[in-house]
């Protein structure tokens, strides 16, 4: 029965003869138009596998913070990041509508009242929030450090956040020192500004 | 339990589909049929295995084993059923599963009922189908497992799929109460059909592919490949098509910004393979009547699939900011690999045939006006529009990220001004094309054939005029798309006329024979009226919408386009049986004095749902044939209920849209619908053998 079945014809497949022989240029059967039409597709997939990279790149956790200018929310001027160097800077991203940062507001607000005087400034940025939202939020709070819009989220793209609340500390020579991925506790946040004003 | 059983068949399924993948390759190299039969069963196993796999974890779904951590993530405990149901395929884990299902799915059908028929090509669609789902599987078994227990290892929450040493599984209650619930967009019935239709559509492309690759690397390069795939290709093709009109249908109840179609790179994604496929739908049939266009036609099928592996990584890896991308995930990387190596191998494929000259074409073009002319030049636009759209969507904003420091994000505008004239163009040769010949035709006779629809065309215009459309462009927009309608309908006259002529046939009797007759073309005809009235609602839709927003006391009213809606009182907070708090506002719709309707727009609010959105925003609309008028509640004071926004939009013949979608599933399941499986030549073989067979056995 087997037999049968084995010499059904189309497993008697034989590769087909080439029809013509190109007389041009070329490597491995293909001519030069074919090879620079594949590089041509290679090359687009590269630069759609470089953007992708480029999109994964994480948050960063040290080197020079990436400075930003963006006016304050309560409408007192601008805040730069390069003018502040020699400060410790937290930069604290949140937004009114996201559930953890309620619970922060607080321990931003008393580390801020515990440290301001000694060289440390606080800034938060609203990620994805509208301005009356942010304000009502920070009424609510009764939040004194300085607040900033996200503008067309400018600043949470120089520093890749994922989401919010998302905090970094940045030191004196303007490098980031810490990456806090979470919730901050008063406790890691004073432990990093006490060794950075330490270390100063 | 469950959670071993779905993953274990998994793995079966996986190692199943390597075990094909080897075993085809040898079979095919050694001429071995029990080999190639054995590839086949372990290729046609993975479905039921994925099945029971899918099985499991609906079962988990429903009965709420909130351990499992894609039930926690996905499902509460105050949700209905049909939306624990569709939560297998409301975030990425799950949503990769039932892909991989329903192409194991696609795959058996396709290499049962093609097995006797299309042989030659079947050890080499088995590799590439198999191939295919193994990169998918692949994904579900090492990075998006959706069998991922939560446990309790001390104070420490793992998610691991194994036990691990000294965890103990974590409170029901506790687990029930932390419970996150579907994404609340999701929860609405078109996403519960629009993306089971969606990836129906981007799976079903799997078969045309693998059969064309199957041609490339057999050396098979005559039609048959073609032959064998064009139902799974219209198939595939149809359902694709619902997939958007549904999405169109979800983002204009739910999304609430009053539109169906904003050119986002999700949706545009998914609208890419549509244009590649319709394409290839079209340039098939070239190489069936006259085989040409051989080497085009397997660029097509493989640009189709390949947009389709680059929609689904593009919009589930981050590659661009839209507004319903699946979150950034570690698949991102793994999917790009697999895009680019199908595409690169594909392409060099393709080459080496074509450097062998093995793709060149049995007749040359003759003739300008043939149409075998018009279908390249629709072919053309196509690719234009593809192009467009790609470098709208994907091509500028990554380039620009890349080379220039900062992205450039081509919105609504630039879609709105470049696609309109690339569609017109295609709605002229929608036109032309059904009624030129093959070979060549005359101008002559190109003008017999179209001077009715034309004047049905004038009469429409005349009529266009008179409901008060005044301005030049929109009315010759009407005009053209209205003609490829016309023609679509008096082609089909026409071959219903000839039979009641000739035949003596009732008109009825004719009708059904006709479509009987020639599925393809006259099904065809009908799926070009679909999309005529489809092009007229949203040129209706699209140029004609009329909106305002106005605040509104209780007993105030507005006006637009005639319409008054009355202000009627809102009811704040109530609270719905999925514990959504929905904020309600009454209006009147009336016109000339005359209450049309009650409406009800509203905004909920789920206050479980702690990460995405957690708030959406449903329309209320009264629908007639001329509009449908659609308000949403924009915004409320929060102290006194006495006042709210509303955003009102008049959109005109929108709902064309929708009905133009039915004419076309109507005309895709004529052209579609199976007449003979069997080649009758292969259905004579294969007696004869049997006869053969059977004599020898005596």
């Amino acid at each position: 029965m087997s037999d049968v079945i084995d010499e059904l014809d189309f497993l008697q497949d034989v590769t087909p003869r080439p029809q013509h022989e190109d007389g041009g240029f070329g490597f491995f059967g293909l001519s030069l138009g074919s090879w620079v039409l594949l590089i041509g597709v290679l090359a687009v997939a590269a630069v759609f596998g470089f953007a992708l990279l480029k999109r994964h790149e994480t948050q960063p956790t040290g080197g020079p913070a990436p400075d930003f200018r963006t006016p304050l929310l309560n409408g007192e001027g601008d805040f730069v990041l390069s003018e502040h160097r020699g400060e410790v800077v937290i930069v604290n991203f949140w937004a009114s509508w996201c559930v953890p940062c309620r619970r922060e507001a607080p321990v931003l607000q008393a580390t801020w009242e515990r440290f301001k005087d000694r060289g440390v400034t606080l800034i938060g940025i609203a990620h994805e929030d509208t301005d009356r939202d942010s304000l009502a939020f920070i009424e609510e709070f009764g939040i004194t450090y300085p607040n900033a819009p996200d503008i067309r989220s400018s600043i949470s793209a120089q520093y890749n956040i994922l989401g919010v609340p998302e905090t970094f500390i940045i030191d004196q020579d303007g490098n980031i020192a810490e990456f806090i991925y979470a919730e901050v506790t008063e406790e890691r946040l004073a432990a990093t500004i006490e060794q950075l004003l330490a270390e100063f | 339990m469950l959670a071993e059983v779905g993953l274990a068949s998994v793995f079966l399924a996986f190692v199943a589909a390597l075990y094909a993948i080897v075993v085809s390759i040898y079979g095919a190299q050694t001429h071995s049929n029990k080999f190639v039969t054995s590839a086949r069963n372990a290729a046609v196993l993975t479905f039921p295995l994925l099945l029971i796999s899918a099985v499991a974890l609906v079962t988990g779904l429903i009965t709420e084993q909130y351990q499992m951590q894609y039930v926690w993530s996905t499902t509460s405990p105050d949700m209905p059923l049909i939306f624990r149901i569709s939560a297998l395929w409301g975030s990425q884990a799950g949503s990769i599963l039932f892909w991989s299902l329903l192409m194991s799915a696609f795959t058996a059908a396709a290499l049962l009922i093609n097995w006797h028929s299309h042989r030659r090509l079947m050890p080499y669609v088995i590799t590439y189908t198999m191939a295919v789902l193994a990169f998918f599987l692949g994904l579900t078994l090492f990075l998006e497992n959706p069998f991922q227990r939560i446990w309790l290892v001390g104070s420490e929450v793992a998610q691991t799929t194994f036990i691990p040493a000294g965890a103990v599984p974590p409170s029901a209650a506790q687990l029930a109460d932390t419970a996150n619930g579907l994404n609340p967009l999701l929860r609405h019935f078109g996403m519960v059909i629009h993306p089971p239709m969606l990836y129906l559509g981007f799976v079903g492309f799997v078969i045309p592919f693998a059969f064309a690759m199957a041609a490339l690397a057999s050396g098979d390069l005559s039609t048959n490949w073609i032959k064998a795939t064009r139902r799974y290709s219209l198939i595939a093709w149809l359902f694709l098509s619902l997939g958007l009109i549904l999405g169109g249908r979800w983002a204009y109840d739910v999304l609430g910004w009053g539109g169906y179609w904003g050119w986002d790179p999700v949706e545009n994604a998914a609208f890419l393979p549509w244009l590649m496929g319709t394409a290839f739908l079209h340039s098939v049939m070239i190489q069936e009547k006259r085989g040409m266009l051989k080497l085009w036609n397997m660029i097509l099928v493989i640009g189709t699939f390949s947009a389709v592996i680059f929609g689904t990584f593009a919009t589930r890896s981050g590659l661009v900011d839209s507004v319903h991308a699946f979150a950034r995930s570690q698949i991102g990387f793994p999917m790009f690999f697999f895009w680019a190596t199908v595409t690169l191998i594909s392409s060099a494929l393709i080459l080496w045939r074509w450097n062998r000259g093995e793709l060149r074409d049995e007749h040359a073009f003759t003739n300008i006006l043939s149409r075998e002319t018009l279908f390249v030049l629709n072919n053309l636009i196509f690719v234009l529009l593809f192009i467009a759209i790609f470098w709208g969507s994907f091509g500028a904003p990554v380039i620009s990220e890349l080379f220039l420091e900062t992205e450039i994000t081509l919105g609504v505008d630039y879609f709105n001004r470049v696609t309109p004239p690339l569609f017109l163009a295609m709605f002229v040769l929608m036109g032309v094309a059904p009624v030129s010949a093959w070979g060549a035709t005359s101008l002559r006779r190109l003008g017999r054939a179209v001077t009715v629809p034309l004047m049905l065309t004038v009469g429409f215009i005349v009529l266009v005029i008179v409901f008060g459309v005044t301005q030049l462009e929109p009315i010759a927009a009407y005009a053209i798309v209205a003609f490829a309608g016309f023609v679509a309908l008096h082609e089909t006259f026409r071959g219903v006329r000839a039979r009641v002529n000739g035949l003596k046939e009732n008109w009825l009797q004719a009708m059904l024979a006709l479509y009987a007759r020639n599925r393809r073309r006259y099904g065809g005809y009908v799926v070009h009226l679909g999309i005529a009235i489809i092009g007229i609602g949203i040129i209706g839709s699209t140029v004609f919408q009329t909106g305002t927003q106005q605040t509104l006391a209780v007993g105030e009213s507005l006006d637009i386009n005639g319409y008054q809606m009355r202000f009627n009182g809102l009811e704040a907070g109530q609270i719905s049986g999925d514990g959504r708090i929905m904020d309600i506002a009454n209006v009147t719709v009336s016109r000339d004095g005359r209450t049309l309707a009650n409406l009800r727009p509203r905004r909920d609010f789920f206050p479980t749902v702690t990460n995405g959105p957690n708030s959406m925003t449903i329309a209320g609309a009264y629908s007639t044939i001329e509009n449908d008028f659609y308000v949403l509640l924009v915004g409320w004071e929060e102290i006194n209920a006495n006042n709210a926004t509303f955003k009102v939009y008049i959109n005109p013949l929108v709902n064309l849209v929708w009905w133009g979608g039915i004419v076309l599933i109507l005309g895709t399941f004529i052209a579609a619908w199976p007449t003979e499986t069997v080649p009758a030549y292969v259905r004579e073989r294969s007696r004869g053998r049997r006869d053969k067979f059977a004599g020898a056995v005596a």
